[in-house]
Parts: C-alpha cells; sequence; structure tokens
C-alpha cells in the first residue's frame, strides 16, 4: 500500500457508507478511496488516479469482474471521462497493495443508486456558483434530506452543464432545478460535469445503458467459470444490465435446450479469436438474479469440447444464441494472424498468461518464486526483467551507470548496465550519456548479489517506446492555461481483411501536462505552446512523478513530419559483447 | 527373367482324357429336371437360342462345356427360366439343380489348380514367403508389404497361396529384381561398417516451426528440459518428420513420453506411422504418468532414403481436426498440464485428473543400422572362405553352388553352375570386383524360377510322388512358410524324410519352432477369410468406437484363438464353441467382459452371460460379414456354408432387389422381418432356407460384433425391435438362438472336420481338392477322430497322408 493511499484510506467518498462493496466472489479487506482519474488502459484494464492535496498517483487494475458504472449505467473504462472524480473500491494485490479495482464509479451513479438529486435553491453565474439542497426520492415524492443543508457547487470554464443533449451555461440553471453533478476532486465541490433535470438524467442514463450495451454484444457477456463437472459448465455471468437483459436473452433463449457460444477469455477479458475458438454449448440452467452473482445471472451450459480455458476460476465471455461472436477490435483481440508489426505492448504476454512457464518471479506473476538470477555470459530471457519507471538524475557515461528515482517507491536507485546491456533513447541505440537527465524512463533491472535491482539489461525512454509500439498520443482537447492536454493513445494503423489501411480504435487515453519549460517540435524547429491543437499527433518525454509534482512533459514532437526523425531506421550503436563466463578459456 | 517365361512358356501341355463327373447327380436328379421344364424350347426339337440341354454332359477339362453349366444355373436360380407362362419348378427342385451345378463347377475349378497331368509343377511364392525365404537365407527383413515390395496376392476363396491364382506379370519381374538387390545389397555389403548414429528429436523439433524458435528463450529460463510435445486423441499427430536413413538396415526406435488415461477410459495410443513406404512402423497403448514417463523401444527395418515419420495418438477422443489441437503463436511450449493454452483441448479436469487420453512425448531416437557383426553374419556365411579364400572362379563356383542350392531348394546340377559362374567371370572382365561379380551371380539366383516358385516334379523322370527335396520345401513352406531349415535339407539329401517316423519328427519339430507362428497366423486368416475384417469400414457415425486396434484385435482373437488350439494340442470341436476365448483390454471392453488389462491377447474363460465361444461368435467373422452399417444375415449364412461346412451356396442371381426401407410412418422392423418378404419370392425362397438359419442366428450381434438384445432401427416408429435369433435348418432341426445352432453344429461335428481337411489341405497344397482327394481326406478325418480330433494330431496325419506326398 502506498503511504498516499494509507493516508486516505479512511477517506469516505461521496456515495456508499464505507464497506458497502459489492457482493463480490472473495471478501477481502477492501479500501475505497475517491480520486481523479487521470490515464486508462482498455486494453490492459489499468489505470492511474490521484489522490489527495499533493495529488498522489494511484495504479490500479481493473478485475475481470469489478464493477465500472458511469451515469448509472454499467460502462467500461473508456467511457470514463479524465479529470473526474470517481470512487474507487480497491482489494489487495499479491504484494498487499491496495491496486485492484472491484468498483468504479462517478457521483452521478452513487446519488441516483441513492435516489438523491440536488435542487438548485440559488444560482451566482457570475462567481460561478450554485447552492443547492440534497432531496431524497421516495414514494410519496422527492424529500429534502434531513439535516443535510445545502451545498455549494462551483463551476469553472472546463465545467460542462447538460441540459437534454445539450451543453448549456451556468446562466440556464434556474432556481428549483434537480440536478446531478459528477466533481474534478474528491473534496473540492468543483463540477465536471451538471445535469439539469430528470429527464437529463434519465437520458443520459439510457444513452449509456445503450452504448455499453452495444460495447458488450461486440465482444461477449463476461462471466467467471465457477464449476465443471464433465461437459457442464456453471457460469456467474456479470456483464452489468446487459447479462439479464430482455434484449440480451429475447423469447425463450435463455430456456434450458437454446445454444450458446462460449469463449475464452483472460483476465483482461480479451479473447483470443471467437469465431474460430468458440464452443457451442446447450444451456441446462439459467438463473436471474442469483444472490451471489455480482449482476444476477448463473448459467449452467454443456459444451461440445472441454478447453483448457474452462476451468474454475477463469474467465469466459458468453454469446447467447443471436449474438455473432466476434473478434475484438485489433489490439485489444489476444490472436492475430500473423498481424504485421503486431505492437508487442498488445500482444499476448507468455509471463502473465502462462506463469507456469517461468522458473521464476516475473512482473505477472509467481510471486512465491525468486527472481531469475543473471548468469554471466548468458542473456536474460524475456520477462525475467522487473520494470521499473524512474526520473533519470545522474549518469556515469564511463562506466555505463547511474541514477535515478524510482515512481513507485520515491527512492533514489544507483544503477548500473550489464554487459551487454542496451540503452534506446529517441529510438535509436544509444548511450546514457545521452539520455537527458530529468528524463522519465523505463528500466529492466535484475537484482545484484545483494537482491537488490540495480543491475539494468535495458534503459529507454518514453517516445522510443511508443515508436516501438507504434502508438502515438492524439490531442483530443487542451487546456494550456491549466498545463493540461487529454490525449487519447492511438495504435499503429492496419490493413483489415481486405487489404485496406483502417485506424484501430484507441487502446487508451491520459493526461499530458506540460509548461513553459516544454519544448514543443514541428519538424526541426521549435514552437510555442500555442501551436498545439485538438487532434495532433505526438510523440512525448516526460519528467519523472513526484508527489506535489506530477510528470510533465518536456519535449513533445507534433505531426508525423517530425516522427521521421524517430521511425526512419538509423544506424545502430555496436553492442558491447557479453563477457565469457568465468573459467571459459580464451 | 526371360529364361522363366521361356520356361514357364514350355510348360507340358495336361494330356490326361478329360474328367467326367464322378456322381450320379446328372441322371438322378438334373436330366428330369430338364425334362419336364426344359426341353421343350431346348431340346432336339426346338432348341431356341441354338442351345440344347439334353446333350450337355459333364466335362472339367472344357471350359466351354462347363460355361454352359454355369449359364443354366444362372437361369434357372434367377428365374428367367422357364419363361413367363411355362410351368414353374418346385423351388426346392430349383435348389438341388443349382447347388449340384455349382458342386461342378466347383470341382472343375479345383481340377485346373491340380497338377495331376504336368510333369512339373510350379507355385509361385506368395509376398509372404518371400520374405520369409529371404529372411532365412540371408538374414535379412525385406519389407514385403512396402510400396517398394511386392504386389498384393489374390486370394481364391480366401486362399492366398493357390499356384494357378498366383501368376507372374511384368510387375512382379521388376519388383523381384529390385528386391533382389535390395536384399544382396543389405545382407553382402562391402566397405567399412557403417557408423551407428543415434538421431534424436526433442520436443522442440517434434513440433517443428512453431516452437522450434523458442528453444534459444526456453534455454534462457532453464525449462528447456522440460519442454514435452502433446499428442490430441483421435488420430491426432504431431507434424510429419523426416528421417533420412543412410543405409538400409534394422534401426532401434526410442519413444520417452507419458500416456495419460482418463479414468473408466482407455489408454493413450502411440502410433509411429512411415508415410514414405505406408507402413505402420509399430503402435502401442500408452500409461505412465506425465511426473514418470517410460521409454519405448522397438526394433524395425528401414529402407535407405528420407522417410516421412508420423507421430499420433491412435485412441478415439475428441475432434482434434481444427484449433484446439494446435498450438500457440506465443513463446508457450509445453512444459506441464497448467501450461497449456485456454483454447485448446482441455486434458484433465479442475482437479488434474485426464479427461481425454493423451500422450506426452518427450523424445524419439532412431539408433542404427544395428548390425550383429561386421561383416554381416550372411556374408561370412555366402562367402564361407573368408579373407585368405583365393578369390578366384573355383571359389567364387563354390560360393554359388553352396547359395543356389539353398536357394533352389534342391541340388544344382553343373550347367546350371556354369551359367551362373560365368555370369561371374563377366562381371568381373567388366570391371567389378570379386564380391560384386559373384553378386551378380546371386542376383540371377534369387531371379530364377527355381527360387521363385516351387518346383514339383520333373520333365526328364515324371513320378506320382514328391522327392525328398520336394517334401521338404512342401513342408515348411506348409508350417513355415518359409525355406526349409538345415535339418531338412540334411534329411532331404540323405533321403530320410519321407520316412513316416522321420516326417512325423520333423511335424512336430517343426510345430514346436517360432517360425510355425507364420502357420497359426496365415492359415486361419485365409481359412476365414480374415482379410475381409474391416474391408467395408464401419460407419463411424454409426459405430464411432470402431477403430484400427479394435479390427486388429479382433484378427488377433481369432489368430490366437487358432494358435492356443494348436499349441494345446486341442480338438477342432473348440472351433465351434468353447467356454474359453483370446482377448486383449481393448476387445474384452467390446465384449464388456470386464478384468482384462493390457495389450497382450490372453486366454479368457467364457461364462454363459457373455455370449461367447468358439470362432462363430468372433467379433472379427462377425464383422467381415457386415457392409460397414448393418449386420448381414445372409453373408453371415453364407460363410458358414463356405468356411464351416464348406458346401458354398450358388452364386446370388443377379438383379437382386436391395431390402426395402420401411415408410417412416411404419413400425420399426427388423432385417429379419424384411429378409422374411425377400423371401416370399419362390425364386429366392430355396436357396434363402439354407443360408438364412445360419445367419440369423447371429442376429444378437451387430455389425461390429457386440450382443444386443434389441435392434437398432433408424426408419419407423417405435421403440427398437427385438431380436428372433431362432431358425430351423434345412434338415428340420430347430433351434431358439446361436448357441442352439453350436450344439447342432456340434453334433454335425464330422462335417466340419471334414471341411476343416479341405481347408487345410487346400492350404497345404496349394490348390483345391477335387473329388479324386476325397477318399485321402475322409480317411484322415476317420483317423483323427478316436483321438477327438486333435489340431497337431491332425496335420501330422495329413502331412504323413499319400495326399500331401504325392504330387
Amino acid at each position: 500500500m502506498t503511504p498516499a493511499v494509507s493516508a486516505l484510506a479512511a477517506l469516505v467518498g461521496f456515495g456508499a457508507a464505507l464497506g458497502a462493496t459489492p457482493s463480490g466472489p472473495t471478501l477481502e479487506p477492501t479500501r475505497q478511496v475517491t480520486g481523479v482519474l487521470e490515464e486508462v488502459d482498455f486494453i490492459h484494464q489499468t489505470g492511474r488516479f490521484r489522490i489527495g492535496p499533493a495529488d498522489d498517483r494511484v495504479e490500479f487494475t481493473l478485475r475481470p469482474d469489478a464493477a465500472v458504472e458511469y451515469l448509472n449505467a454499467g460502462a467500461d473504462l473508456r467511457d470514463l471521462p479524465l479529470g473526474t472524480a470517481f470512487e474507487f473500491t480497491l482489494h489487495r494485490d499479491p504484494d498487499g497493495r491496495f491496486t485492484r479495482a472491484v468498483r468504479i464509479r462517478d457521483r452521478f451513479t452513487a446519488d441516483a443508486r441513492a435516489g438523491t438529486t440536488y435542487r438548485v435553491d440559488e444560482v451566482n453565474p457570475a462567481a460561478g456558483t450554485f447552492r443547492a439542497t440534497p432531496l431524497v426520492r421516495g414514494g410519496s415524492g422527492p424529500k429534502e434530506r434531513p439535516a443535510a443543508g445545502t451545498t455549494e457547487f462551483r463551476t469553472t470554464a472546463r465545467t460542462r452543464i447538460w441540459q437534454g443533449d445539450k451543453t448549456v451555461s451556468l446562466a440556464t440553471v434556474a432556481v428549483g432545478d434537480e440536478i446531478l453533478a459528477d466533481m474534478t476532486g474528491a473534496t473540492a465541490a468543483v463540477c465536471a460535469d451538471v445535469w439539469i433535470g430528470r429527464a437529463t438524467h434519465a437520458a443520459v442514463t439510457a444513452r449509456q445503458r445503450q452504448r455499453y450495451a452495444a460495447f458488450v454484444k461486440a465482444r461477449g457477456l463476461p462471466a467467471r467459470v465457477e464449476r465443471t463437472d464433465g461437459r457442464t459448465l456453471t457460469l456467474a455471468v456479470f456483464g452489468g444490465e446487459p447479462a439479464s437483459s430482455e434484449q440480451t436473452w429475447p423469447g425463450d433463449s435463455s430456456r434450458p435446450g437454446r445454444s450458446v457460444r462460449v469463449c475464452v477469455a483472460n483476465e483482461e477479458l480479451r479473447t483470443w479469436n471467437p469465431p474460430v475458438d468458440h464452443e457451442w454449448g446447450k444451456i441446462v440452467e439459467f438463473h436471474k438474479a442469483a444472490p451471489d452473482c455480482r449482476d444476477g445471472v448463473r448459467l449452467v451450459v454443456t459444451v461440445n469440447h472441454m478447453l483448457e480455458g474452462f476451468r474454475r476460476g477463469r474467465y469466459v465471455r458468453v454469446f447467447p444464441d443471436a449474438w455473432r461472436p466476434q473478434d475484438q477490435p485489433f489490439g485489444e483481440q489476444l490472436f492475430h494472424y500473423g498481424a504485421r508489426a503486431f505492437p508487442p505492448e498488445l500482444a499476448e504476454c507468455p509471463a502473465k498468461e502462462y506463469p507456469g512457464q517461468y522458473p521464476f518471479r516475473t512482473d505477472y506473476g509467481n510471486t512465491h518464486l525468486p527472481w531469475y538470477q543473471l548468469t554471466p555470459g548468458a542473456a536474460p530471457p524475456p520477462d525475467s526483467e522487473h520494470r521499473v519507471f524512474g526520473e533519470l538524475l545522474a549518469v556515469d557515461a564511463d562506466r555505463r551507470s547511474g541514477r535515478f528515482r524510482s515512481e513507485e517507491t520515491q527512492t533514489e536507485v544507483e544503477f548500473a548496465l550489464i554487459p551487454g546491456g542496451t540503452v534506446r533513447s529517441r529510438n535509436a541505440d544509444t548511450d546514457l550519456a545521452d539520455i537527458p537527465v530529468g528524463t522519465r524512463c523505463r528500466f529492466h533491472l535484475y537484482q545484484d548479489e545483494a537482491g537488490t535491482f540495480r543491475r539494468a539489461n535495458f534503459v529507454t525512454d518514453e517516445v522510443s517506446d511508443l515508436v516501438k509500439n507504434g502508438a502515438l498520443w492524439r490531442v483530443e482537447s487542451l487546456d494550456l492555461a491549466a498545463g493540461m492536454l487529454t490525449a487519447a493513445r492511438q495504435p499503429p494503423g492496419v490493413r483489415n481483411d481486405q487489404g485496406d489501411p483502417e485506424q484501430p480504435p484507441d487502446i487508451g487515453r491520459t493526461t499530458l501536462r506540460v509548461g513553459a519549460d516544454t519544448r514543443v517540435w514541428k519538424g526541426d524547429k521549435q514552437v510555442a505552446l500555442s501551436a498545439l491543437a485538438v487532434g495532433d499527433l505526438l510523440l512525448v518525454n516526460r519528467t519523472g512523478d513526484r508527489p506535489g509534482r506530477p510528470s510533465r512533459c518536456t519535449d513533445v514532437w507534433v505531426g508525423t513530419e517530425t516522427h521521421k526523425q524517430f521511425t526512419t531506421p538509423r544506424p545502430r550503436k555496436p553492442t558491447p559483447p557479453l563477457p565469457a563466463p568465468k573459467g571459459t578459456p580464451r | 527373367m526371360n529364361r522363366i517365361f521361356l520356361l514357364a512358356a514350355l510348360l507340358p501341355a495336361v494330356a490326361a482324357a478329360p474328367a467326367r463327373a464322378a456322381d450320379d447327380g446328372l441322371d438322378r436328379l438334373v436330366r428330369p429336371f430338364f425334362a419336364d421344364h426344359c426341353v421343350s424350347c431346348h431340346g432336339p426339337k426346338t432348341a431356341k437360342g441354338d442351345f440344347r440341354v439334353d446333350t450337355l454332359t459333364v466335362d472339367y477339362d472344357s471350359p466351354k462345356m462347363m460355361a454352359h453349366w454355369e449359364e443354366v444355373m444362372g437361369r434357372v436360380n434367377s428365374g428367367d427360366m422357364p419363361p413367363k407362362g411355362k410351368p414353374r419348378p418346385k423351388p426346392a427342385d430349383v435348389a438341388r439343380v443349382a447347388e449340384w451345378i455349382t458342386g461342378q463347377l466347383g470341382e472343375a475349378e479345383a481340377r485346373g489348380q491340380a497338377a495331376g497331368g504336368e510333369r512339373v509343377a510350379f507355385r509361385r511364392l506368395s509376398r509372404e514367403e518371400y520374405a520369409n525365404t529371404v529372411r532365412d537365407l540371408l538374414g535379412v527383413t525385406f519389407d514385403a508389404t512396402d510400396p517398394t515390395g511386392l504386389p498384393d496376392d489374390p486370394d481364391w476363396h480366401g486362399f492366398q497361396r493357390i499356384g494357378s491364382v498366383l501368376t507372374l506379370s511384368p510387375a512382379h519381374v521388376e519388383k523381384y529384381l529390385a528386391a533382389a538387390e535390395a536384399v544382396l545389397n543389405e545382407a553382402l555389403p562391402t566397405g567399412p561398417r557403417p557408423a551407428r548414429e543415434v538421431v534424436r528429436w526433442g520436443a522442440f523439433d517434434l513440433r517443428g516451426g512453431s516452437w522450434k524458435k523458442y528453444e534459444k528463450e526456453y534455454q534462457a529460463r532453464g525449462i528447456a528440459d522440460k519442454v514435452r510435445a502433446d499428442v490430441v486423441p483421435n488420430n491426432g499427430a504431431l507434424d510429419d518428420h523426416t528421417l533420412h536413413v543412410e543405409k538400409a538396415g534394422d534401426y532401434l526406435v526410442r519413444v520417452k513420453l507419458s500416456g495419460l488415461r482418463p479414468e473408466g477410459g482407455r489408454a493413450p495410443r502411440l502410433r509411429l506411422y512411415d508415410a514414405t513406404i505406408g507402413r505402420l512402423l509399430f503402435e502401442r497403448d500408452v500409461e505412465a504418468p506425465e511426473a514418470a514417463p517410460v521409454t519405448i523401444e522397438v526394433r524395425v527395418h528401414l529402407p535407405a532414403g528420407d522417410h516421412n515419420v508420423r507421430i499420433m495418438n491412435a485412441v478415439p477422443g475428441p475432434n482434434p481436426e481444427d484449433r484446439r489441437s494446435r498450438s500457440s503463436e506465443v513463446p508457450n511450449a509445453f512444459t506441464g498440464l497448467r501450461t497449456r493454452v485456454p483454447w485448446q483441448m482441455k486434458f484433465t479436469d479442475d482437479d488434474g485428473k485426464p479427461i481425454v487420453p493423451f500422450l506426452l512425448v518427450d523424445f524419439i531416437e532412431w539408433d542404427g543400422p544395428v548390425l550383429a557383426s561386421w561383416p554381416t553374419p550372411a556374408y561370412k556365411q555366402v562367402f564361407f572362405g573368408g579373407e585368405s579364400a583365393a578369390k578366384d572362379l573355383t571359389y567364387a563356383r563354390q560360393v554359388v553352388t553352396r547359395f543356389a542350392e539353398r536357394a533352389w531348394r534342391r541340388p544344382v546340377r553343373p550347367a546350371e553352375v556354369d551359367r551362373l559362374v560365368a555370369l561371374v567371370e563377366k562381371a568381373q572382365k567388366l570391371g567389378d570386383s570379386f564380391e560384386a561379380a559373384v553378386k551378380t551371380a546371386l542376383l540371377a539366383v534369387l531371379n530364377s524360377k527355381s527360387f521363385l516358385y516351387l518346383e514339383e516334379g520333373s520333365a526328364a523322370a515324371p513320378a506320382p510322388g514328391l522327392t525328398d527335396w520336394e517334401l521338404a520345401s512342401r513342408l515348411s513352406y506348409f508350417l513355415w512358410s518359409s525355406m526349409p531349415d538345415r535339418r531338412l535339407f540334411d534329411l532331404a539329401r540323405e533321403d530320410k524324410l519321407h520316412q513316416p517316423d522321420v516326417l512325423r519328427a520333423e511335424v512336430r519339430r517343426m510345430l514346436t519352432d517360432p517360425k510355425a507362428a507364420a502357420f497359426g497366423e496365415s492359415f486361419p486368416r485365409q481359412w476365414l477369410q480374415l482379410r475381409k475384417v474391416g474391408m467395408f469400414a464401419p460407419d463411424r457415425t454409426l459405430y464411432p468406437e470402431y477403430d484400427e486396434y479394435l479390427e486388429k484385435s479382433m484378427i488377433a482373437e481369432t489368430t490366437s484363438y487358432f494358435r492356443e488350439v494348436l499349441a494345446r494340442n486341442a480338438g477342432l470341436r473348440e472351433f465351434l464353441d468353447s467356454d474359453w476365448t483370446m482377448l486383449n483390454e481393448r476387445l474384452a471392453a467390446h465384449y464388456a467382459i470386464p478384468g482384462v488389462a493390457g495389450e497382450e491377447m490372453r486366454r479368457v474363460p467364457l461364462a454363459p452371460e457373455h455370449h461367447r465361444g468358439g470362432l462363430l461368435t468372433h467379433a472379427s467373422v462377425l464383422s467381415l460379414t457386415s457392409d460397414g452399417t448393418r449386420h448381414r444375415p445372409v453373408h453371415r449364412g453364407v460363410w458358414v456354408l463356405e468356411s464351416i461346412i464348406n458346401r458354398p451356396p450358388p452364386p446370388p442371381p443377379a438383379n437382386v432387389p436391395a431390402l426395402g426401407t420401411p415408410s417412416a410412418k411404419a413400425r420399426k422392423t427388423t432385417v429379419r422381418e424384411k429378409l422374411e418378404l425377400h423371401r416370399a419370392d419362390a425364386n429366392c425362397a430355396a436357396c434363402h432356407q439354407r443360408i438364412d438359419p445360419l445367419g440369423l442366428a447371429f442376429d444378437n450381434y451387430d455389425a461390429i460384433g457386440r450382443w444386443r438384445a434389441v435392434e437398432t432401427v433408424r426408419d419407423g416408429t417405435g421403440g427398437g425391435p427385438p431380436i428372433d435369433p431362432s431358425g430351423e435348418l434345412i434338415d428340420g432341426r430347430k433351434f431358439a438362438d446361436a448357441a442352439g445352432l453350436k450344439r447342432l453344429l456340434f453334433e454335425d461335428t464330422d462335417k466340419f472336420v471334414t471341411a476343416f481337411a479341405e481347408k487345410l489341405a487346400t492350404y497345404a497344397l496349394r490348390r483345391g481338392m477335387t473329388f479324386g482327394d476325397r477318399a485321402g481326406l475322409k480317411r484322415l478325418v476317420e483317423q483323427s477322430k478316436p483321438g477327438g480330433y486333435k489340431l497337431a494330431s491332425f496335420i501330422e496325419s495329413l502331412v504323413l497322408s499319400d495326399l500331401f506326398r504325392k504330387r
């Protein structure tokens, strides 16, 4: 558990009381915190939010059966706006840190579930504020919440105020309106979004529900295998409202004997190749609202063949009879027919999926095993490293060593490159000295004799990693005054089945911070920050993240022409040879 | 080879007088029938179609006359004659006439095979005998059934060693030349001793491209030695692998693997198939835990060249024909049951117990060529003089003479040796070394008629009996399917073999020799026509449990049953019924007989509830008489008449309609009920009254020989109809079921033994039996009766009989 999380562990969010977590598959000690969402990875179902006055960062990984709720409907991470505060319910990871999110929900959802709206009592457009009294809706109509008092809501230029499907100004808000709002922080009453009127509330909920239903239909209902018996599977289906809705199971399609198709999935709920690897099954039992299923459907099916992925505790996706099993979009799908230049960050990670293939601990599993130990003269295998992000603080080029501050622990680490170790900077093989001090890097580390991670076999800056994966940040919104950009992570373009080029969907979203010391490059010229525009494709390098001083861009390269300096092949620097093991005759 | 054709062409024509029918059936039975139904149109007054029946006689040596009889039988049997509007003969009369004609046609055919009038009889070795002979002559395995081997031998009523049927085609000539060359090259190699090498295919090699690229990564991870190749069931196979064999010879194949059997299911079955030569190298059930693999070692003979080897798991199971059985495209080789890809077939349940039979292969090694010594034993035997011998024509003459005498199984005449030595001389003049030149002569020996054919008789000195040399060969090829050994040659050379005591002792010696397994295997296969097993592969939908292993086990039950009777010198009645049989685990499971584990056939006691006993309830027999979709009672009846009673029925008339398919709305009916409708036709009834009861008695056994009480019928309404296996023989005796029929056959043991004697003699003498042989056969049956028709004694009696010892 990070100190920041620890400090804020007792912080009560704006919705349910502490500990009022949904009934999950396992009951573990949980933490419930409210944080501002800063980055999400749609593919790996991870993200980062910030909490507290120091903007402490908290990384999270969504559990496969986690409930993500937005606008009082089921949602995917893609649906969640950055810069908005969410309530995170977290479980412990194997290292004991609270990083496993089992529920994420916004204030709108929490209030709507509680039957709460806010009646506007007073509006002050000049100050950008309004006051409102909470109402609790009961059987006989809305009532003021006893002893709740009134709350002041603040808006800024970035606050979106919704009436129907249009944004309006604060002046439109009238006394007596019932509003719901999402906020920009855990404690500050600054609104990210305000929705005016119950009709608007219902409409945005319905739209989100529809959007999420379409999302699930394209991917199949996620489910956890609770039991196997011969060729019969008992599945807890947890796909939100779609899991049990009439639209999913029209007519008698949920009756025993009707067909479903079951596809294996990993813990990110990514599938391999549903059109090919689905298994036909017949429904044996269908139970709605099973008390121990999060979203209320327990399905017993008998499949034609048992697959390895049909094991107790693993995850699958279920396609009801009327749904067509289809591949997930490029990047999300795990199986790929030898796609050209498939980005490494999106490929199936053997160390994560098959930890039994690694006789040592990795960043993805095997916490019960020791870490891989370097052997003189032998290159370490892939995924044996411990990956650490941090800001480069000092370099001793002659000794191929240096010092960085770990983002995770905020401690300074002395490191040295091992013989054969490589450095990538600006997408070129370089020396450590070529990376400017102050750059955020990823270090692939191995333990030294004392068990400390100091021995690096690879160091890379962010721009090299982006180029390696063919990824770009595409600007979605700008607030240069606040020094903030919202950007989508765009995977490389591919050719579809017909050979036509197409741009796959985004794979993540982040908040980039810029400032006066950020250098912006177009071609070989440095330009002003104000030259940035929505839609620009960026490569960036950043500083490391510190408490109270979030990571900021050091350099921003704008546009594909500018990026050619990185993507055009350049000669590699020779890598120093591995030393011969001791005792090897020369 | 021209010499072979020349000799074949010069064979003396048969000069015997036309053979006449030996019984009175023509006057007693046939002529009255003709008079009543045929002569009015095909007689002296009116010869429609220019054909008269009143002048027909029986002349076995006249193909034209016998063809007339065949035509008559066909027309009468099918009901074409008498024509419409004429009075119909009684079905029983038609049946009797047809049966008599069938007997005459059979006699004519058998006489054609007999050597009665020939001065010299030539009977070609079957390909099995050829392979056995070169094995015993040169110590070399010749894979006769490989594509590079010899053509399949045709059969006559199941027998694949009948002289007149085993003809010689140009294809044979080419194959014999190639075979002899390959055999001599392997037996008599020259030059340095070939290095014995071990080729190992590890798991990364076995998985090939999909895994091989990960080998270094796995080495770096430190688990490369843990990688194993998984093989799914239902003939799931690893990618083919090519083995290059530099030198033909014997190779040791070692396979280290685990085989996991699901609870209550079958063990996985390793099959190594050489696709290049179309040969199953070996197959075996494997049961070994994941953590305790076993190493199997077998010895195989491989010709030189590239061999495409397929490694399979030949046990039924889930369909592997799709993604489920493929490997992943990420670095994920198999190292344990917890490391499999989610979309692959599931091998174990959540508690780790196997749910399908699968193999985990660690490696396959090819070790060879394995040589007993260098030079080879054959080399030392042929070039008996060793390195010190003078390599001149005198020595060559000695070498060739010794070899030819063994190969030709008789003394060699000087003129024959002269021709062979001349070959040596000529080859040497053309530059061949001494050994190579001698091999040229030996090649001629192996391609001569005296090697390829069993010769009996002498053009110079015709005689009715066999010489001792001929007797040695006849005996040897009867019991060993191979050439005589040194002792038989010695006895022949000493002219002692024909002496009854000597001959009896030799039969007893030979039956206890391992080479007698050839007789124990070949005779029952040919007698009972077991080559038809699996000829019509059972429908995979109707009989999903049927597989090659079951098929082999079925045949093995019958052949090992025969060997068991022979080894114990048990009575021939055991073939009709018994309280034991030979089973392995696979067949025992098929018969629902518990308590039998393992692949080896072993004697298993039977209880009445098993519904088995004797040959007639062997799944092989019940299966070979089915057509792949259902049992065929008529085929079963015909088989009993042919193989057990040796009174084959007339062939069916042309254009027999198939059994009808009932309306889908009608109740389900058994095959028996459908046959009843067929038998309502008077023309069919006569023969079917004789045939059908013998087949219907086994209706409780389905097309693959499983016991059942009701018949599975697809079309119609209601449940499966119950089976009625009762019947009545043509002589009026009734039975309730298969057991009842076996009891009636038991009562007629003499008839069965007579039939068996004819089959055994046909096999031994390589020809059909004629009327002239009947007396000898009858004596044989009578002699063995007091002893209870014991099989080994019966064989002994046959060998000692005049029938066996005459030409």
